[in-house]
C-alpha cells in the first residue's frame, strides 16, 4: 500500500480540472449577471448598477434593479439549474442522452395539468383562492409524473431502447400539446393568449414571489440530486453491474426519477415549456468534466444557468420594449444539437 | 481551453452590443425620467380615494393622474377627453388601433402585453388594466404605479365607460358621454326605420377565405342590432358563442339571407364573392353590401368606435 | 466450511426449470471455474450466486445465510461480480471508473476518503493500469478494458469475485494476461474467484476446481485432473477428446477432439 501522502498527486489531477471548469463555469454566469442586470429596454450603466447597489442610486433604478431585473436574473438562474439536473438524472436513469425532459413529454405533461388546473379555477371562483400559485408547482408535478409513467409504460417492450424512449417521449409530448390545445380552447381570450405565452417558456413576468415559489423546491431537490449522483454514476454501468455494487437499483431509479420530475416540474410552473436545457446542458458538462454525476451535475447545473441566463438577455434586448418567449431563444440554440445528437447516436 | 476563453469573449461583446444599442434610443426619455419619479411622491402624500377593483384589492386612486397607461382602454379615456401616456401595440409597435389615431397619433406606442421595464419606461402615475391579469404581475405593476384592474365585463361597453368615469373621478363626464352616444344613436335608428324597417343586416368579417360573424350583442354587433335597430338574423344568434366574432361558413352566410351586409375585410377581391351561393344573397342582389377595412371601428369596443359604426350604417343608407 | 454453498437452487419460469435442485460448494481461497455447453445454465448459475437472479427454488448461502434476504449493499463488500460485457459509459476515465468500485463503502455525496483513493492506487497497480490512470476507457484496447473492471472489482476490496467470461472478445495474449492477474491475486491475496469460462484449457490450467454442467445439472466436480477427463467431456460436451497433460503447467489439456 502507498502512503497517503504519496497519493495526493495521484487522486487531485481530475478533481483539479473539474473544480477549474466549475469556478470558470460560475465565474462566466457572474459576468453574464452583470451584463444582464444592465441590459433591457431601460438603459442601466454598470456606474448606474455600482450607484444603485452601494444605496446611493434613483428610486426608479432602485426599482428597476431590485424588483424587476434582479428577481428575473435569480429566477433564470433557478430555472436553469432545475431544468439542466433534471436533464441530467433523466438521462442518467434511462441511460439515454436524449432523454430530456423537455422532449420526451415531461414538460408538457406538466404544463397540461397546470393549464388545466388554471383553468379549473377560473371556471369555480371569480378570485383565483390564495394557494393557487403555491399549489402550480405540486399540480405540474403531478402531471409530470403522470407523464413518466405514461412514457415507461409506452415504451416498455421488454426493457427500453433509448430511441423507442425518446420516439414514444415525442408521441406523448404531442398528444399532451393537443391536450393543452383543447383546454386552451374553451379559455377567455387573454387566458389563452397568456397560456401561450407561458407555453411557449417565458419568464418576463418573474417577481420575488415567483423566486420565492421556485426555491425551496431547487434548495430541496438540488442536494438530493447530488446525493443520489454516485448511485447514477454506477447505474451507467448496467443494471448488473450496479446491483454487483451494492445499489438497489429499482428502487433507486424511482427515487432519481422522481427528484427528476419534482426539478422539472417546479422550474416548468414558474417558467413554462423551455425545452433542450436539459439536454444541452448535461451534454456539455459530460464534454468538460466526464461522465462522473458527482462532478457532471453540478457543472451541468451551472451550464444551464448560463444558458437561461444569456438567452434572457437575447430575449429581452432585441426585440425591445418588446420581448420573445426565453423558450424559442433557447430553443434556436438546443434544436439543432439535438438534431445532431439524432444523427450521432450510436444504437 | 482557448475556445473557451475566445467564446466567452465573443459572447461578452455580443451581449455588450445589444446593450449599447438601447442607451442610443433610450437617452431621449433619460430627460423625463427624474422628474416624474418626484411627482410619483407627492401624489402618494396627496389625498387619495380608494376602490375594490376586479381583483378584489383596495386601490389607492392618485387625485388627478397625469401619465395614465390603460392599454386598450384608450377609446373611454378619449370619449372623457382624457390622453393616455401610451398606447396599445402589437408586432413591435407596427399594429394600433388606427381608428383612434387622430386623437392618438402623437401618443407612442407600448406592447400589449406590458412588459414592466416598458411601462417603467412611460413613469405612468397610475395603471388601468382591462383584462384580469395574475395577481403576482399585478403585485409588480403596483410597485410602478398604483393599478386597477376594471371589474367590468369587457363585452359590455356602458358598464366599462362607467367604471372608467368613476375611477377617474369623472363620473359625471362618462354619464354625458353615454348620453351623447345614445342620443347620437337614436338619429341612426330613425334612419334605419325609415329606410331599412324590419329589414335584416349583418357585419361580417373575411380575413382570406375565412368568415366571421359578428355577436349580436359585442362591438358594432350591439350597434348593428341593439343601437340601430337592425334585424338579427336566425343564423347569427344561434352560432353567437363566447367569441366577439363566431366563425361562419359561406352557406351559414347565404342561410341568413340578410337584407344589408357590412362587410370587412382588406381584399378588393376574392375568390368567396365569385361564389354562387355568395351571389344569391339578397344583400348582395340589392346591392346593399357595404365593404370597410380591417382597421375600420368593426372590430372594436368603447363609445368612439361605436359612433364611428353608427357613421359607416348612416353613409351606407344615403 | 465454505462461505458460498446453495441448497437444492431451481432458477427458472415456471414450470420450465434452467436449473433444478443444485447442490454446489464453492471452496474458499481457490480459483473455481464453470464448465459446459452454451445454454446449460452456468452463467445463470454465476448470477444467481451473484443475486442478480432470484431463484425460483432453494437458496444460496453466504457465510450460512440466504443470500437473497441480505441487504445488497453489505453482499457488495463480500462479492464483487464482473457481468459478461458490461456497458462503459462515455467520457470516463480509467480512475474514475475503477472508483465506483468504492460504491458499497460510500455515505452521504460519495466524496472519496484516504482509503479508498489508497485501494484504487493499489487496485491499478496489481493490474498494471496506474499509466493508464487518467485516459479514456474507450481508447484503451479490449484487454485493457477487461483489466479495468477488474481493477474496478477488487478496489471494491472484497475476498470473493465471481467473473462471467472475463476472456470472451479478447485474443490470445490478453486472455492469458487477464487469467495472469487473476491467478496472481488468488495466490497473493486469497481471494476466492469463481469463473464461467469457455476455452477448457484455460479452465484446466488456472483452477483449483472444476465443475462441469449440463442441463443445468452438475455432472462431475473436482480438480481438473478428475473433470478433464475423457469420460466426464463425453458426457458434458458429447465430444471425443485427447487428454494429454499440458508440459508446461502438468495440468491436463485437450489436445484434439472430434464429435461423437
Amino acid at each position: 500500500m502507498t502512503d497517503t501522502d504519496d497519493l495526493s498527486p495521484f487522486k487531485d489531477r481530475v478533481f483539479k480540472r473539474s473544480l477549474y471548469f466549475f469556478f470558470f463555469l460560475l465565474f462566466l454566469l457572474l459576468i453574464l449577471t452583470v451584463i444582464s442586470l444592465g441590459s433591457g429596454h431601460l438603459s442601466l450603466s454598470p456606474g448606474d448598477i455600482w450607484q444603485t447597489v452601494t444605496g446611493s442610486g434613483t428610486e426608479a433604478h432602485q426599482l428597476l434593479l431590485f424588483q424587476f431585473r434582479l428577481p428575473r436574473i435569480i429566477l433564470a438562474v433557478l430555472v436553469g439549474i432545475g431544468m439542466a439536473t433534471a436533464g441530467a438524472l433523466f438521462q442518467g436513469v434511462t441511460q439515454n442522452g436524449l432523454a430530456d425532459p423537455g422532449i420526451i413529454g415531461i414538460h408538457t405533461g406538466s404544463g397540461f395539468f397546470v393549464v388545466l388546473f388554471l383553468y379549473l379555477v377560473s371556471l369555480s371562483q371569480d378570485q383565483p383562492p390564495w394557494w393557487a400559485n403555491i399549489g402550480l408547482p405540486f399540480v405540474a408535478f403531478v402531471g409530470g409524473i403522470t407523464a413518466a409513467i405514461l412514457i415507461y409504460v409506452l415504451a416498455w417492450k421488454e426493457g427500453v431502447t433509448p430511441i423507442r424512449l425518446v420516439l414514444v417521449g415525442i408521441g406523448i409530448n404531442a398528444g399532451f400539446s393537443a391536450a393543452i390545445l383543447l383546454v386552451q380552447l374553451r379559455m377567455s381570450e387573454s387566458d389563452f393568449n397568456r397560456a401561450i405565452i407561458w407555453l411557449s417558456g417565458s419568464i418576463w413576468n418573474a417577481s420575488w414571489a415567483t423566486v420565492l415559489r421556485l426555491l425551496p423546491w431547487i434548495l430541496l431537490f438540488v442536494p438530493l440530486a447530488l446525493y443520489k449522483a454516485r448511485i447514477l454514476s454506477v447505474m451507467q454501468l448496467g443494471e448488473e453491474m450496479a446491483v454487483g455494487l451494492g445499489t438497489a437499483v429499482e428502487k433507486e431509479r424511482i427515487k432519481l426519477l422522481i427528484i427528476g420530475v419534482a426539478l422539472s416540474a417546479a422550474s416548468v410552473s414558474v417558467a413554462g415549456g423551455v425545452a433542450f436545457v436539459g439536454l444541452v446542458a448535461p451534454h456539455l458538462a459530460r464534454r468538460l468534466v466526464g461522465g462522473k454525476f458527482q462532478r457532471m451535475i453540478p457543472v451541468s447545473a451551472v451550464i444551464g444557468a448560463i444558458l437561461i441566463v444569456l438567452s434572457d438577455s437575447i430575449a429581452r434586448t432585441v426585440l425591445a420594449p418588446s420581448e420573445i418567449p426565453v423558450g424559442l431563444i433557447v430553443s434556436v440554440i438546443g434544436a439543432p444539437y439535438f438534431i445532431y445528437l439524432l444523427i450521432t447516436i450510436k444504437e | 481551453m482557448k475556445k473557451l476563453v475566445v467564446s466567452t469573449l465573443s459572447l461578452t461583446l455580443f451581449l455588450a452590443a445589444c446593450n449599447g444599442e438601447n442607451t442610443v434610443d433610450e437617452s431621449e426619455n433619460d430627460t423625463t425620467e427624474d422628474t416624474v419619479t418626484e411627482e410619483n411622491k407627492e401624489t402618494t402624500d396627496s389625498e387619495s380615494r380608494v376602490l375594490t377593483d376586479g381583483a378584489g384589492q383596495d386601490v389607492d386612486i392618485p387625485e388627478n393622474p397625469e401619465a395614465i397607461i390603460a392599454s386598450y382602454l384608450e377609446d373611454y379615456l378619449l370619449a372623457l377627453d382624457v390622453i393616455p401616456a401610451a398606447q396599445w401595440s402589437i408586432s413591435d409597435g407596427e399594429g394600433v388601433q388606427y381608428y383612434l389615431q387622430d386623437d392618438l397619433g402623437d401618443v407612442p406606442t407600448i406592447p400589449y402585453d406590458l412588459p414592466y421595464e416598458a411601462v417603467m419606461e412611460f413613469e405612468p402615475d397610475f395603471i388601468m388594466i382591462r383584462d384580469q391579469p395574475e395577481q403576482d404581475m399585478i403585485d409588480q405593476y403596483n410597485l410602478i404605479a398604483p393599478t386597477y384592474v376594471l371589474n367590468a365585463s369587457p363585452t359590455d361597453w356602458r358598464e366599462t365607460m362607467r367604471e372608467v368615469g368613476t375611477v377617474l373621478d369623472l363620473e359625471d363626464e362618462s354619464e354625458t358621454v353615454i348620453e351623447d352616444y345614445d342620443a347620437r344613436a337614436q338619429e341612426t335608428a330613425s334612419l334605419v326605420e325609415e329606410q331599412a324597417d324590419g329589414e335584416s343586416a349583418a357585419a361580417i368579417w373575411m380575413i382570406d377565405t375565412s368568415l366571421f360573424v359578428v355577436h349580436p350583442e359585442r362591438s358594432s354587433g350591439a350597434v348593428l342590432y341593439g343601437d340601430a335597430g337592425f334585424e338579427i338574423p336566425a343564423v347569427v344568434d344561434q352560432l353567437s358563442d363566447d367569441a366577439d366574432w363566431a366563425a361562419v361558413s359561406l352557406e351559414e352566410v347565404a342561410e341568413m339571407e340578410v337584407d344589408h351586409l357590412f362587410l370587412i375585410s382588406d381584399d378588393e377581391e376574392s375568390s368567396l364573392t365569385e361564389d354562387r351561393l355568395w351571389q344569391n344573397i339578397p344583400a348582395v342582389q340589392n346591392e346593399a353590401v357595404y365593404t370597410f377595412d380591417s382597421q375600420s371601428a368593426w372590430l372594436y369596443y368603447g363609445p368612439i368606435a361605436n359612433e364611428q359604426v353608427l357613421d359607416f350604417i348612416d353613409g351606407s343608407l344615403q | 466450511m465454505s462461505r458460498i454453498t446453495t441448497k437444492d437452487l431451481s432458477i427458472g419460469y415456471g414450470k420450465h426449470l434452467i436449473v433444478d435442485g443444485l447442490e454446489l460448494t464453492i471452496p474458499d481461497s481457490k480459483i473455481t471455474c464453470i464448465i459446459g455447453p452454451n445454454g446449460c445454465g452456468k452463467s445463470t448459475i454465476l448470477k444467481t450466486i451473484a443475486r442478480l437472479l432470484k431463484p425460483s427454488k432453494g437458496a444460496v448461502l453466504l457465510d450460512g445465510k440466504t443470500i437473497h434476504h441480505q441487504s445488497t449493499k453489505s453482499i457488495a463488500q463480500k462479492i464483487a461480480i464482473l457481468a459478461q460485457s458490461p456497458h462503459t459509459p462515455e467520457e470516463m476515465t480509467v480512475k474514475d471508473l475503477v472508483s465506483y468500485g468504492r460504491s458499497p463503502y460510500q455515505k452521504g455525496f460519495g466524496q472519496l476518503t484516504n482509503k479508498d483513493w489508497e485501494m484504487i492506487h493499489w487496485a491499478l497497480e496489481e493490474t498494471n493500469l496506474l499509466e493508464f490512470a487518467d485516459r479514456f476507457v474507450h481508447s484503451l484496447s479490449g484487454g485493457q478494458r477487461q483489466r479495468v473492471w477488474i481493477a474496478m472489482a477488487l478496489a471494491q476490496d472484497t475476498d470473493i469475485l465471481l467473473l462471467d467470461e472475463p476472456t470472451t472478445y479478447l485474443d490470445l495474449a490478453h486472455q492469458l494476461d487477464v487469467l495472469q492477474v487473476l491467478e496472481k491475486l488468488n495466490k497473493k491475496q486469497n481471494k476466492t474467484i469463481v469463473m464461467v469460462l469457455h476455452d477448457l484449457n484455460h479452465a484446466s490450467r488456472f483452477s483449483d476446481y472444476l465443475i462441469s454442467i449440463r442441463d443445468g445439472k452438475i455432472v462431475k466436480a473436482g480438480e481438473p485432473a478428475e473433470v478433464m477427463t475423457n469420460q466426464v467431456l463425453r458426457d458434458v460436451f458429447d465430444i471425443d477428446a485427447q487428454i494429454v497433460e499440458d508440459p508446461y503447467t502438468k495440468k491436463p489439456a485437450c489436445l484434439t477432439y472430434h464429435l461423437l
